[in-house]
């Protein structure tokens, strides 16, 4: 009894482990749904932009019945490459959203190959209305909406004089009018008598508050100069901060802060800040003015922030904008503000109707893709979702654990099909370690992630450790990363490998790597320097070369010298860059190693790929290399991401259980 | 010089011989300009002088008249590179090279061995701000031995710029574009082996290299 028990448990894991599951890339991996949603004041309808069919779409819902209309097309403007950024309500019945289209401008000229302007959609009457569109013709952007007033906006220009306007849109012209001499260019109301502030200089931002109110703006004083001035009720400008230009781009040699405005934050003369000196800009700042106190507020996990959401109603901050595979997109704040120390699902209000009856919620975790609903007494009910190809939830779970690593607490994610934990589990589970790129200043997040949840669909278990040098945890954690590429960097996610593989639901023999730039260096040199703990590793866009990336051209005086402080001097730690270059322990490579990397990737050049193609050959190590065509140092579109994924996922699915190559023994 | 405190004979020899004096340097720095600014293509290279090397870059440029500014860096003792702290100070007059019309590919150029700076991308379109200062920045020097060709790497200049920016990047691939080099070079390197022509410590070409023997 005993032996054909042991038999078929046996036959049950080969069994298991041969028909694992799979969920393919190309249902996965797609381009994003609902990406931007606002409630109307009222809050009776809900606008957002929608991809569909490969478009963007701006549509209407009905907050009573769900009912979805279009209200903008942009394949019916006929145009090209055209996108739709932002959206905000003037009021209850009109939609402004800055829309940006290709021409044909000066030939080799960009920045006349394309134009932003600003439409106003107004609602129809009835369903079977199309919607009326207008377009500001005077270039500007939108301030503010006027809370109390319909149909009434705050309306930016910048020039020599750089001024406010109220504007009324009903006088606005139609979209596609063309304008006869007789008829005066929006209405003719960019007048004095409109004019509600006035700075002298290029106006970059005006600040705004709830009311409609200016009260600051960020100008250019002169062509080198930039002015933060506070603006009271009578117009008046009080100077709160300047900055010299040459200073800001990067021409001065120190690492100071400098910390830009971006957005009002509640308290006098406060403002959210980005500091242009980060290497790359992920962290949020609140900075007051008067008395110069600064606190982070919040960090991006691996983007850039480019802009905020604010909301409307009292003016607090439910959300930044990042360029993630060159899209903007946006990331939701909820009450933790980025930090998932304390939880790993985040619920942000993205808007309330001005009688609080009906708010807009948007969800995420780390097993539930992005989701817009509804909250009101009666019920609650989703409107959208990130990514509406994808199950609402899926069957995964996650756990947050720490290890300490030379005395500092790292943290870690573990990610796995919920089906482990179910008694008796199926099997032991393969685990895919992928530790993230950066490497500073970059975190693995514990809200959803799409590769994660790929793998974990998979059958994998995912292991992401927040080594030293990563963000959003503490800044001890943060600052421990300074020169530890090569040293305890690498310590920290091995030790948490560790870890994860005493954990019984873990297949301590079938570990694999996969990591993108800093996590395609990480990859390479632990499956080099620990073949008894990784059986396979795929590298994209990774570092071989530490020297060869410090020395490449294209960066900043500011940004090179963050680096030789973060990594190392290009001189006085040659032949520890050097020493600590995958590239130059190829010679003890005995597992298998896939390669990819972008032809077009400016961040870290394909050179490193190809060094280390060289080093492969010299050493006739077996590996897989694939060239990514027209790829960038990222994914690449959906479609891009799709294959790559997947052709990850098939070669880890073939060497987690590889032996050690016997002709590979140095 | 105080000019007008001189007698007059004495006024018009300093003022021929200042002439002199500019007139030969203006015909030395020419001579200069004229045998250290052009890139040939692979199949009509001049040959190698005494103290020379030749300086290999792989184009990829566009635009209506691009060219970049070279200038030499004083080094101590013949060094490959500035030692650490060393200023980068100039050496001689700065040499204009002509981009214009040069399709994608290899070019070759003999110059005197040393150290060089491309100090100046100059893409310029009518009247717009046209040039990207690379000034002494360390990434973007060049190494020329003797007897070698010195491969500087890949200069990119995009044809597609906007008002205020053009993008340069000058790419260190001697990996990338080993195999382009080889056979496109396969008269030339065994007179003068490919080396890398960094103006930084790179040894990666030269392990490699020697490993493979």
């Amino acid at each position: 009894m005993q032996v054909v028990a042991v038999m078929l448990s046996i036959s049950l894991v080969i069994f298991s482990a041969c028909t694992r599951a799979a969920s393919s890339a190309a249902d996965f991996f797609q381009q994003p749904d609902m990406t931007h949603a606002k409630l109307s004041p009222n809050g009776a309808y809900v606008a957002a932009i929608r991809n569909l069919d490969g478009k963007q779409t701006l549509v209407l819902i009905n907050t009573e019945t769900a009912a979805q209309q279009v209200l903008l097309d942009l394949q019916e403007l006929d145009t090209e490459d055209a996108q739709l950024n932002d959206i905000q309500w003037i009021g209850n019945t009109q939609i402004a959203t800055q829309f940006l289209q290709s021409r044909q401008g000066v030939k080799d000229l960009l920045d006349t190959q394309s134009i932003s302007s600003v439409l106003v959609i107004s609602l129809p009457t009835s369903e079977s209305e199309p919607a009326t569109v207008r377009r500001f013709r005077t270039q500007g952007w939108i301030a503010a909406p006027m809370p109390e007033q319909e149909n009434t906006l705050l309306y930016a220009t910048s020039g020599l004089y750089s001024k406010l306007y109220t504007i009324d849109t009903r006088l606005l012209h139609t979209h596609s009018q063309r304008l006869s001499k007789l008829m005066k260019k929006d209405g003719g109301q960019f007048t004095k008598k409109n004019e509600v502030a006035s700075v002298s200089g290029h106006a970059v931002r005006w600040f705004v508050d709830a009311s409609a109110n200016p009260v600051a703006v960020l100008n250019y004083k002169t062509a080198n100069e930039i002015e933060l001035n506070a603006i009271d009720e009578k117009g008046s400008t009080q100077l709160l901060a300047s900055w010299k230009e040459d200073e800001l781009m990067d021409r001065g040699e120190t690492a100071e802060k400098k910390l830009i405005p971006i957005a009002l934050a509640d308290g006098k003369n406060s403002f959210y800040c980005l500091d242009l000196n980060e290497d790359e800009r992920r962290t949020l700042y609140k900075v007051n003015f008067t008395d110069k106190r600064e606190e982070v507020v919040f960090e991006s996990a691996s983007h850039k922030i480019v802009d905020l959401l604010i909301n409307p109603t009292d003016g607090s901050l439910t959300g930044v904008k990042i360029i993630k595979n060159a899209l903007l997109r946006t990331v939701y704040l909820g009450e933790n503000k980025g930090f998932e120390i304390e939880t790993d699902t985040l619920v942000a209000t993205v808007g309330e109707s001005k009688d609080k009856k009906v708010t807009l919620k948007y969800l995420e975790a780390h097993n539930r893709p992005g989701q817009f609903y509804l909250e009101s007494a009666k019920r609650k009910q989703v409107i959208g979702q990130i990514f509406s190809s994808l199950p609402a939830t899926f069957n995964a779970m996650q756990e947050q654990r720490y290890i300490d690593v030379e005395g500092l607490p790292i943290p870690y994610l573990l990610n796995y099909p919920k089906s482990a934990t179910s008694s008796p589990a199926p099997q032991t589970l393969p685990l895919i370690v992928m530790p993230h790129g950066g490497p500073i200043g970059v975190y693995d997040s514990a809200y959803f992630d799409l590769v994660t949840q790929f793998f974990v669909a998979n059958g994998y278990a995912v292991l992401r450790v927040n080594f030293r040098g990563s963000s959003g945890h503490t800044k001890a954690l943060r600052d421990a990363g300074t020169k530890q590429w090569g040293d305890l960097m690498l310590t920290d996610i091995y030790r948490a490998t560790k870890e994860a593989i005493d954990d019984p639901k873990i297949n301590a023999q079938h570990v694999c790597l996969f990591g993108a730039s800093y996590g395609g260096y990480a990859t390479t040199s632990l499956l080099i320097q620990h073949p008894d703990l990784y059986r396979c590793g795929v590298s994209v866009a990774g570092v071989m070369d530490l020297n060869l990336y410090v020395n490449a051209s294209g960066r900043s005086t500011q940004q090179d010298l963050w680096l030789q402080k973060h990594l190392g001097h290009f001189d006085n730690d040659y032949s520890k860059l050097m020493a600590m270059s995958p590239l130059y322990q190829v010679e003890n490579l005995t597992r298998p190693l896939f390669i990819l990397h972008g032809d077009k990737d400016e961040v870290v050049d394909i050179e490193h790929a190809y060094r280390l193609k060289f080093m492969l050959d010299k050493y006739n190590k077996p590996y897989r290399w694939q060239v990514l065509d027209d790829t960038g140092h990222d994914f690449g579109d959906a479609d891009d991401m799709a294959l790559l994924l997947q052709s990850v996922v098939d070669f880890i699915d073939e060497n987690i259980s590889a032996e050690l190559d016997p002709n590979s023994a140095s | 010089m105080r000019f007008f405190n001189i007698s007059g004979v004495h006024r018009c020899l300093v003022l021929f011989g200042c002439l002199l004096f500019s007139s030969f340097a203006a015909a030395l720095s020419s001579q200069k300009d004229s045998a250290n600014n052009q890139l040939f293509s692979i199949s009509s290279v001049p040959a190698l002088k005494k103290n020379e090397g030749y300086l290999l870059i792989n184009l990829d440029v566009g635009g209506v008249a691009p060219s970049i500014d070279l200038i030499r860096l004083y080094t101590s003792r013949g060094e490959r590179y500035l030692l650490p702290g060393e200023p980068a100070d100039t050496k001689g007059t700065e040499i204009n090279i002509d981009l214009k019309d040069k399709e994608k590919g290899l070019y070759i150029m003999p110059i005197t061995a040393g150290l060089y700076q491309i100090s100046r991308v100059n893409a310029p379109y009518f009247s717009l701000p046209y040039y990207q200062d690379t000034d002494r920045a360390r990434e973007w020097r060049i190494s020329i031995r003797e007897g070698k060709t010195n491969y500087a790497g890949t200069l990119l200049i995009e044809k597609q710029r906007s008002t205020h920016y053009v993008h340069v990047r000058l790419f260190n691939r001697i990996a990338t574009d080993h195999a382009q080099i080889v056979q496109q070079l396969e008269q030339i390197l065994p007179q003068a082996p490919l080396v890398s022509g960094s103006g930084v410590k790179d040894e990666f070409y030269q392990i490699w290299s020697e490993s493979k023997e």
